[in-house]
């Protein structure tokens, strides 16, 4: 293919991905609150978290957490103005930082807790 | 079926329909671009077939018709929803005060102002690339909410409030979330969310100061 794309653009799977970002972290705060209810026992979420299980599982709500604010980010400066045709540089000014902050965090997360 | 890289996507549907298979339904009229009617679906992509060369599609293209439209038969959608969703806006000027001796002036400035959105053909490209116009048959679309866009940018309309109350509702503005699909696909090459982006700062800005903007 020459000079039309062709499939799903990379808008569209921005979009996609929000709401699955979105549905996850809802169901996220379902558990969160289920955990700080005492249901599960303090000392066994000290137990969970502290473990290889809890920082994996750190580094994954970090990635769902960074590509939804960034996207949502990037999405709000559309609303507020920002014009249509920085779209493609807002879009991959979003992933690249989404992808910085989430390497450097998921450092901080694997390295310094626990 | 071979066709030279020169000749548009029409052509060969012209061809298909004169050499191989007289059946087949699909829309044309003016074949330049102008009236929308030949707008189909190629590998995933809206787009007319009257402006689409050979040599820019792959080897080997699937062709359907818009997706979010009834299916009437082969290439030809039910396109009737659409237009009443048009309808819906007030998509013409609306202007009670009395006519002048000649016809109504515009500056240069808001000339441009609705230089984009009236070339507009509404070939439908835009609302049926919208996921959310696919999903929500109720969703007025980017289409109408772009004619409603260049109505309310009409210095000479006087019917601006009552378009973005129209616009404001349950299945307007705020269904659009920003995806670009409709920029992305629009054969012009009409910034569609940017004007809708627009129409929602308007519509914010009317809700905060009383109904007293536009």
């Amino acid at each position: 293919m020459t000079g039309i794309r062709a499939g799903i653009s990379g808008y569209l799977a921005a979009w996609a991905l929000h709401r699955i970002t979105g549905i996850a972290l809802t169901l996220y705060l379902f558990g969160h609150m289920y955990m700080r209810s005492g249901a599960y026992g303090s000392s066994a979420i000290g137990e969970t978290m502290s473990g290889s299980v809890g920082k994996f599982a750190d580094i994954f709500l970090l990635g769902i957490v960074t590509a939804h604010a960034l996207n949502g980010l990037r999405v709000v400066m559309h609303d507020l103005g920002a014009p249509t045709r920085f779209r493609k540089p807002l879009m991959v000014g979003a992933a690249m930082a989404g992808f910085v902050l989430f390497a450097l965090g998921a450092r901080s997360i694997w390295w310094c807790c626990g | 079926m071979p066709m030279p890289p020169e000749a548009r996507l029409l052509d060969a549907l012209e061809t298909i329909k004169a050499d191989h298979d007289s059946s087949l339904a699909f829309r044309r009229s003016c074949g330049h671009g102008v009236c929308g009617s030949c707008a189909v679906r190629v590998n995933g992509r809206n787009m007319l077939a009257c402006r689409t060369l050979m040599k820019d599609l792959p080897h080997e293209i699937r062709i359907e018709p818009l997706r979010g439209f009834p299916v009437m038969r082969d290439l030809v959608v039910d396109m009737d929803g659409f237009f009443v969703k048009h309808d819906a806006v007030l998509p013409y000027l609306v202007n009670d005060e009395p006519l002048p001796e000649r016809e109504r002036l515009q500056s240069q400035a808001e000339q441009e102002r609705i230089l984009e959105p009236i070339i507009c053909i509404m070939c439908g490209c835009c609302s049926s690339s919208c996921p959310i116009y696919g999903a929500d048959g109720e969703y007025l679309g980017p289409s109408a909410l772009l004619k409603a866009a260049r109505f309310i940018s009409d210095s000479r309309d006087r019917a601006g409030g009552r378009r973005l109350d129209k616009v404001s509702g349950p299945d307007g503005l705020w269904r659009c979330h920003g995806i670009f699909e409709c920029v992305e696909s629009c054969p012009k090459g009409i910034d569609i969310t940017g004007r809708i982006s627009g129409l929602k700062r308007l519509a914010v800005k009317k809700a905060f100061s009383g109904g007293k903007s536009t």
